[in-house]
């Protein structure tokens, strides 16, 4: 499997390689632009001022977002191409069982947001301290310090969402392939996925109303919905099926509570797709 | 004899027809065996289901004892009728990825095979013509030291230098611990390596046995008979 | 190689290393080329090859060597008969077609006499 996953990274590097390059300079322009901007700031008209620094905020997240979904939608195709292109061929006379083959490819995506996202951190960490010198360690600082139990376990929440739904998403792939062949219905996948996720979110929600059991993270204390009171200061809907909560007592920030049961849930449903998508593309799989 | 493949009852149903159906059919260990029938006779989806890129629908099908899975992929090499290679690879690549892959793979033999057939390392899989590619990827396939080898149209649309270049690596890699199965309908070119003959018709076996024996028996080519049953 | 005589190709190639034997190509005594190599050259299977050489060796043409290969016969004797009984197949075609179309033993003998002549 470390081999295939050796392969995976050796076909998709280039186009990955070529986002980056992207990003690294989208985010030069526009720093550059930022810091052009506040040494000439103009106090006569503050609000063109801000009305530039919201432009390029605009701007940065245009990009994040652009480069993500394209990276998305080409880890997405580059499972596709395994069912439907001559390439399956190759893929699916390995040795390999199902799972591998399911696993390498979301070992491979991971990877690969992981390294897009490091990179332009890091980069654009150096150009700022570059840029804009001293005062911009601190606020660096001040960020790594807000770092913590909280932060981390909601990231790792938002990853195993993150994850599970990657995982729907390869699962809908094998799916359609499975059921019509060689009938390759473009948005079948995607209607399938959206019905599919829609499916889990309701039962994650059941499920975190059914046992409204949370876990403080601040104190490792088990508390009930009841003892948490915050009936009227849920900022996360368990309803969306993200089951985490933050508390919010008198609209100060007081710790963030997880919902044991909707998490195993989302987790159980998670390995459930994966061992399917597995057994799909290993046991039922119709090139 | 021992059978390397036993099928029993093999079926396929697609929406609209059978693409086989309740085909029995052993494949003796050490031979060349040629399957036989035009376009649409169930050849390429036998092969498909003995290589385990197809399920059936109905019967049992046992290679080397095991149904197919992990360990049948590991112990058949497979040359589908089309350019199964990654579009990013090189001639090389290729070669690193079945050496990676298959316990089984001989480097050496590729190398060796590489330069009878006249290919560059460093040429991409993707600028081959069809006759380079359909040698390169037969290359892959027999330096292989399989159990089974599943060739499938290996000649088809090369032109005649190639084809007998092709032909010619089939009969040096051959040998009696391996059988090989072979799909063709240009059976006049074929004909003279086969050990038995399959003739599929409309997803059944219409005729098998062996190829010299055939002859003896109808005093006639595989080739003619073949006219004789489809023509 | 395509064959094309309504025979087995093992047969076929017996014939073919006979015709060798007889017309001088092949000589007593001399190594047959291997298997591999006569079925790589003929591009026909290697159990095809080895079917010919086992009823060629049936027939006392070759003998084989263990380890070294095949070889034609060192028996004059055989080789002479081999010569004898192809000449007598063939003639005794040739006389059952000339037969076929209506031609005497005597008109026979007499236009193979004359054709003998001018192709001398």
């Amino acid at each position: 499997m470390g081999k295939f996953i050796k392969y995976e990274i050796k076909g998709t590097y280039k186009f990955i390689l070529g986002i980056l390059v992207m990003l690294l300079i989208a985010s030069t322009i526009i720093q550059l632009n930022i810091s052009n901007e506040i040494k000439n700031f103009d106090y006569s008209s503050v609000n063109g001022e801000i009305n530039f620094m919201r432009f390029m905020f605009f701007v940065s997240t245009l990009v994040i977002f652009g480069a993500a979904i394209t990276a998305f939608f080409y880890i997405v195709g580059s499972f596709r191409k395994e069912l439907y292109e001559d390439r399956g061929y190759l893929t699916f006379t390995l040795p390999l069982t199902g799972n591998q083959i399911v696993g390498t490819k979301l070992i491979v995506a991971f990877l690969w947001y992981f390294v897009l996202g490091a990179a332009v951190l890091l980069y654009n960490i150096l150009l700022a301290i570059i840029l804009f010198g001293g005062q911009w360690m601190e606020i660096f600082k001040d960020i790594f310090n807000t770092i913590n139990i909280n932060t981390l376990s909601f990231t790792l929440i938002s990853l195993l969402s993150a994850v599970t739904s990657l995982i729907l998403i390869y699962f809908s792939i094998a799916l359609s392939k499975v059921s019509i062949r060689n009938k390759k219905i473009g948005g079948l996948w995607f209607i399938l996925f959206l019905v599919l996720s829609a499916i889990v979110a309701y039962i994650v929600s059941k499920v975190n109303l059914a046992l409204p059991y949370y876990l403080d993270l601040n104190t490792f204390k088990l508390a009930g919905i009841q003892e948490l009171s915050m009936l009227d200061h849920m900022s996360f809907s368990s309803g969306t099926g993200r089951s985490m909560v933050l508390g919010l007592g008198q609209g100060v920030f007081s710790g963030m509570y997880i919902n044991i049961f909707g998490t195993l849930t989302q987790l159980i449903i998670g390995i459930a797709t994966f061992i399917g998508t597995g057994y799909l593309i290993e046991k039922k799989i119709d090139l | 004899m021992t059978n390397i493949i036993e099928i029993k009852g093999l079926s396929k149903s697609y929406l609209n027809k059978k693409a086989l159906n309740n085909l029995d059919l052993n494949i003796e260990k050490g031979k060349v065996v040629g399957i036989l029938g035009p376009n649409g006779s169930g050849k390429t989806t036998l092969i498909k289901i003995i290589t385990g890129i197809l399920r059936q629908s109905k019967g049992e099908i046992l290679i080397d004892g095991s149904k197919p899975g992990v360990y049948t992929k590991s112990i058949v090499s497979y040359l589908p009728d089309r350019n199964f290679l990654y579009k990013w690879m090189t001639v090389e690549d290729s070669i690193k990825f079945y050496k990676d892959f298959y316990k089984d793979f001989d480097e050496s033999k590729a190398y060796e095979l590489l330069k009878f057939m006249k290919l560059d390392r460093k040429a991409k899989v993707e600028s081959l013509s069809k006759g380079m590619n359909e040698k390169l990827n037969l290359t892959l396939v027999l330096s292989r030291n399989a159990k089974i080898y599943i060739l499938d149209e290996p000649i088809a649309g090369v032109d005649p230098v190639a084809r007998d270049q092709i032909l010619d690596a089939i009969i040096k890699n051959y040998n009696r611990e391996s059988t090989m199965i072979i799909t063709t309908h240009l059976v006049r070119d074929m004909e003279n390596i086969f050990d038995d003959v399959v003739f599929l018709r409309e997803g059944v076996v219409e005729l098998s046995g062996n190829a010299e024996e055939l002859r003896e028996e109808r005093s006639m080519q595989i080739d003619d008979l073949y006219k004789e049953i489809f023509g | 190689m395509i064959f094309k005589d309504n025979l087995p190709i093992y047969i076929q190639i017996m014939n073919i290393i006979k015709k060798r034997i007889v017309s001088g190509n092949l000589k007593e005594g001399e190594k047959l080329p291997s298997v591999r190599e006569l079925s790589t050259e003929l591009k026909v299977n290697p159990n095809t090859i080895q079917r010919s050489y086992q009823e060629l060796e049936r027939e006392n043409l070759v003998f084989t060597q263990r380890g070294m290969g095949t070889f034609i016969t060192e028996d004059k004797e055989i080789i002479k008969e081999l010569k004898r009984d192809m000449a007598s197949s063939i003639i005794n075609n040739f006389i059952e077609n000339m037969k076929s179309l209506g031609f005497t033993s005597q008109d026979i003998i007499e236009l193979v006499n004359n054709e003998v002549k001018e192709v001398k």
